[in-house]
Order: structure tokens, then C-alpha cells, then sequence
């Protein structure tokens, strides 16, 4: 009997290793972007992502329901971003951080346009830009937006369409 | 085109020129540790059928081992030597530094070091499963405890406490053991960790973790015995959680609690992580459980200029020290990082310690301990912008009003400018 416990536990973790990665597998590339559309840095992007899929691998074992486990990732990395937002704007002087070479000549590659329109995101008020990132940008649902970011739908309706006001001001006033 | 559309084109454009997204990195299987739990317990069950005078006995050595060597109480009272609360100018010598980078062993260690030499002392590894998450030091400079989070997954995140002494002698040997205190649960993250000046109260403050990647909710103070483990008291806040105010995960002691050396008042930022910063005071001894309706504010910082990086009541409990950030266009020329003394009565700027005139592209005045009479340990971090990159200078130094004396302190690359992973 011990030996079947012992057994079923390696079987276990190996099964939750598994599970994790294949999640990680089918959704880190929509994920690192929802992260780069909120950092504008691939490195900083991945790292948040990593963070939260480790979250989810200690604590798969107390997930109530593993089907929920997309939806608990994406609210780790909006956390996540707001972590590396925080810290930038409280630790680190904002002219003066170092953006990865890759992240800065993937920047370029965008086109004038599209920078416009991440530097247009920055400027919004972080519940605002999260809203909008996660409604207009990946096209989630409503419902899904108010669980990423743990706020009521009636909350993500006024925030995603304030900060889309706000971002046609600040284009418009930028072209 | 409309903004919509817009997004969606960032968006896409986003996803095309990504570089491939690069492996999930799991740490090592946990199960091991689990197996041998098992066994352990196999191991234990052939002992059931021996007689009950050894089960007797078994039963009272384990007691005695734990309590006297599993756990640590400090034999008697750790009593600042004379006069080192009130001297100005005492130094301390020992100071706890939590790594923020593994080691060879893949460990991040807590280094033990001589502000006087700059000598690294010792090395302490984490236990098994366990790594540093902050620490605190009592005014003998040679008592810390610290706190270790668990990284298996059945019990993720908790928090178990350890007391690190530096013996008596030239040898600086050190000795890490556990504490009575408690372990806090995982799903809560600490905000404020301070040690009293005589070494006998640990005060934690924490929230709840609500995903393990953030916390909200009430905080919680609570003081505990370090001699006994019990709580002592405990303050709480309303449940903030509905309000949407959610403060993300930091090294402990973003609060910048700190203890006053009359062992009765505690100073903390609250609400914490956010700008402007607010300090607030509580005294321990009087009645009342609502940390905010029974603590006092004591000092709102007046405008961006001078929000604090750090900020830590002197061990006077008079007054209050605010490390700031320079970081106008300008530089540090335009505006530079300074320290500033706040008063605990008025909560006004009583004079500026000290004001970093170097030359610099912006700049931050950190702190990593406060004594008395506006003396205390200071960090300037110096960015220079080379065109190639940014360049940062750390110095450490002894701050006296004008003065910056700067000490034989290593400071870490990638240092956070959190007081919980520093302690003197």
C-alpha cells in the first residue's frame, strides 16, 4: 500500500508537469503578448508569463476546478504586469531603464504606427489600459475580462470604453 | 480607420514579430521529497510494536529535541548594549543581506557581512525547501530573524521563522534556527517584518495572497513572543478587497515597518507600494484592534518631489527619515536625491540630512537603517548614461545632518531598494 502511495504521488507530479507545460505550450505566445502589449518588452513579457505558469504548477494541486486554469494564468499575468509596472515607476527612474536589445529592435520592427499606439496604452490609467488590452486587442469577452482582472463587468464596461476615449484623444492628438 | 481597429492591427503586428517564446522551466520534481516523507512514515510504523516505555521515551526525546534544538528561544532578553540606541554615531558592524541571485549550489543565501571591513563573514544557506524572503535585525546587531518561504508544493509560500545570531567573538560565527513562532499559511503575503530593539517582539504585518501572484484584502499586524511563540496582539484593517485596492507582491517589509527603541511604538507606510506615501505610528501598548482607527498618521508626504524610496522611523521615535528619487529631465543636477528628516509631531521637513550633489543622469537615495538624532545607514544608486547603457554606482554610507560617510557595504546587483532584504 505504501508503495502504490509513493507510486501515485511521482505519477502525480509528473502528471501536473505535463499538464502545466501543455498548457503553457498551447497559450504562452498569446499570453507573452498580452504581457507585451503591457510592457512593451519581450523579456519582461516571457519572464511574467514563466512566473505565472510556475504559480500554477505549485499550485495546481489546489486548483478547485484545473479547467479554470487558463483563466488563473491570465489573471497571474496581469498581476504580474502591474508588478513590473509598479516596480518601474517606484525603483527605477523611467529614462533611465535599460529595454533589451531584442525587445527594442522588435519595437522597430513594428512600424511608426503601432508604437503610436503602445506609447498611446502607457499613458492610460493602468485599470483603463488593462480593460482595453484585454477586450479590444486579444478579443476576449467581457466576463473573461472581469475575471482576469478581478473587477465587476459593469467595472470592465465603463474602464474599456473610458480608456478607449482616452486613447482616440491621445491619438488623435498625436497624428 | 477606427481605435478598434487600431488595437487589433497592434495587436497582430505584435504577434508577427515576436521572437519565438522560449521554454517553460519547472523546477525539479517535488515527489522525492514526498517519497521519502513515505518512508519515513513506513519507517516509523515497525517501531509501533515496541514496548511503551520506548514509545515513552521516544515521544520525550522528540519534545526535548524540539524544543531545544529544533526551535530557538533566546536564552535571555537580547539588551542593546548601553548607549547604542541613543548614540548618534554608533555604526552598526553586522549587516543580514538576502541574496537576490543563486549561488553555485543554485541557493540564494543570506551573507553575513562587516560594514566596518566590508568583509563577507558567512554564507548561510536556506534550510531544504526553503528560501529567504526577508529579514529584520534587534539592536544588538547580532540578532535577525528571518523569514523562509516553502517552495513545495503542498504547502507553498508558508512562512516559517528563523532566528540568526552572530556569536559573541572574532570568529562572527553565525547560527540559524527555528523559531517557535508560528508558520503563516502561503496564501498570505507579508508586507511589514520588524524586530524589536530588544530582540523579544517580532511584529508581521500581512494580507491575504489571492492568487498566490498578488494579494488584497485586510492586513493583519500581529506581534509575537520570540521567547514563547505566542501572538501578543493583533490589528486589522476593513476588508479593502472590494474597494479594487490590490498591492502586488514585493520582498517583505514594504511597509517599512520599523519599531521606535521604547519597544511600544511601531511605524509603518500605509497604504503601502503606492505614491503619496503616508507613515503612520501605533502604539503597541494601547488598547484597540483596528490598525488604522487606533494607529496615527503621522506624516503625509507633501508632493511628488519628495515622495520617500525608503522611509523608517528614527529609534527615537521623534522623527522620521525619507530617502527620495531624483529623477528630473535635468538629472541629478536639476534635482538631486536627498535624505530628509520629517518630524513625528508635526510631520513637517525638519532639515535635509543630506543632498547628493554628484554628477548623474537621475538618482536614488535609499535607506537601510535609522538610529537616532538623524543618523542612519543610507544607499545612493548613481545612473549613468553612458550611450552604451545605463551604468549604476552604489554607495552605502553613514548619514550624520551634512554628512555622508560612506561604509564597506556590498550592495547587490539588481537590489530592489527594499529595507526586508537588508538588515542591520
Amino acid at each position: 500500500m505504501e508503495r502504490l502511495t509513493e507510486d501515485l504521488t511521482l505519477q502525480a507530479a509528473g502528471d501536473t508537469a505535463k499538464q502545466v507545460t501543455a498548457l503553457y505550450e498551447e497559450y504562452a505566445t498569446g499570453l507573452v503578448r498580452l504581457a507585451m502589449l503591457m510592457l512593451a518588452d519581450q523579456q519582461g513579457a516571457e519572464d511574467v508569463v514563466q512566473d505565472a505558469f510556475l504559480g500554477l504548477y505549485r499550485r495546481w494541486g489546489t486548483l478547485a476546478d484545473p479547467g479554470k486554469a487558463l483563466a488563473y494564468v491570465r489573471s497571474s499575468v496581469i498581476n504580474g504586469c502591474r508588478t513590473v509596472l509598479r516596480k518601474r515607476s517606484r525603483r527605477v527612474p523611467l529614462t533611465f531603464r535599460e529595454p533589451d536589445a531584442e525587445s527594442a529592435e522588435a519595437l522597430a520592427l513594428l512600424g511608426e504606427e503601432h508604437r503610436e499606439v503602445l506609447a498611446a496604452l502607457r499613458r492610460l490609467p493602468a485599470r483603463q489600459r488593462e480593460a482595453v488590452v484585454l477586450r479590444y486587442c486579444l478579443g476576449l469577452p467581457e466576463d473573461d475580462v472581469a475575471q482576469a482582472m478581478k473587477i465587476s463587468r459593469g467595472t470592465v464596461k465603463s474602464a474599456s470604453s473610458r480608456g478607449l476615449a482616452s486613447l482616440a484623444r491621445i491619438l488623435r492628438g498625436e497624428s | 480607420m477606427t481605435v478598434e481597429d487600431r488595437l487589433r492591427a497592434t495587436s497582430e503586428a505584435i504577434a508577427d514579430t515576436m521572437r519565438p517564446v522560449r521554454p517553460l522551466t519547472l523546477p525539479p520534481e517535488p515527489s522525492r521529497q514526498l517519497a521519502r516523507r513515505s518512508r519515513s512514515r513506513r519507517w516509523r510504523a515497525t517501531l509501533v510494536p515496541l514496548t511503551a516505555a520506548l514509545a515513552v521515551l521516544a515521544v520525550a526525546a522528540t519534545l526535548v529535541a524540539g524544543k531545544y534544538l529544533n526551535t530557538a528561544r533566546p536564552s535571555s532578553p537580547v539588551v542593546p548594549p548601553s548607549g547604542v540606541a541613543a548614540s548618534a554615531a554608533t555604526v552598526p558592524r553586522y549587516y543580514v543581506e538576502l541574496s537576490v541571485t543563486a549561488n553555485s549550489s543554485g541557493q540564494r543565501p543570506a551573507i553575513v557581512g562587516d560594514s566596518r571591513t566590508g568583509e563577507e563573514l558567512a554564507q548561510v544557506a536556506p534550510p531544504a525547501h526553503l528560501v529567504f524572503a526577508g529579514v529584520t535585525g534587534a539592536a544588538d546587531n547580532r540578532t535577525f530573524v528571518i523569514d523562509a518561504t516553502s517552495t513545495l508544493p503542498s504547502n507553498q509560500g508558508t512562512h516559517a521563522w528563523y532566528l540568526l545570531r552572530v556569536a559573541q567573538g572574532t570568529g562572527h560565527t553565525t547560527r540559524l534556527s527555528r523559531l517557535p513562532v508560528a508558520a503563516l499559511p502561503g496564501t498570505y503575503q507579508v508586507q511589514g517584518l520588524a524586530l524589536s530593539a530588544d530582540g523579544r517582539t517580532l511584529a508581521v504585518m500581512y494580507q491575504p495572497a489571492t492568487t498566490g501572484s498578488d494579494a488584497q484584502g485586510p492586513f493583519t499586524l500581529r506581534t509575537y513572543s520570540l521567547g514563547t511563540g505566542k501572538t501578543l496582539r493583533t490589528w486589522t484593517t476593513p476588508d479593502t478587497s472590494k474597494g479594487g485596492v490590490t498591492i502586488s507582491p514585493n520582498p517583505d517589509n514594504l511597509t517599512d515597518m520599523t519599531w521606535a527603541s521604547d519597544g511600544r511604538t511601531l511605524a509603518f507606510v500605509f497604504p503601502p507600494g503606492t505614491w503619496p506615501d503616508y507613515e503612520r505610528t501605533l502604539d503597541i501598548a494601547s488598547k484597540g484592534s483596528d490598525l488604522l482607527a487606533d494607529s496615527r498618521q503621522v506624516l503625509a508626504i507633501p508632493g511628488d518631489r519628495h515622495n520617500c524610496v525608503s522611509l523608517l522611523l528614527a529609534w527615537d521615535g521623534r522623527t522620521m527619515v525619507c530617502g527620495t528619487m531624483g529623477n528630473a529631465t535635468g538629472g541629478c543636477v536639476q534635482e538631486e536625491p536627498e535624505f530628509d528628516l520629517y518630524s513625528t509631531a508635526t510631520g513637517r521637513l525638519t532639515r535635509v540630512l543630506y543632498r547628493y550633489r554628484g554628477n548623474c543622469s537621475a538618482g536614488i537615495a535609499g535607506l537601510l537603517w535609522a538610529g537616532s538624532g538623524g543618523t542612519a545607514i543610507g544607499l545612493i544608486a548613481a545612473y549613468h548614461n553612458t550611450g552604451n547603457g545605463v551604468v549604476t554606482d552604489f554607495t552605502v554610507g553613514l548619514l550624520t545632518p551634512g554628512k555622508f560617510t560612506p561604509l564597506r557595504v556590498h550592495i547587490p546587483v539588481g537590489y530592489g531598494f527594499t529595507t526586508g532584504t537588508f538588515a542591520f
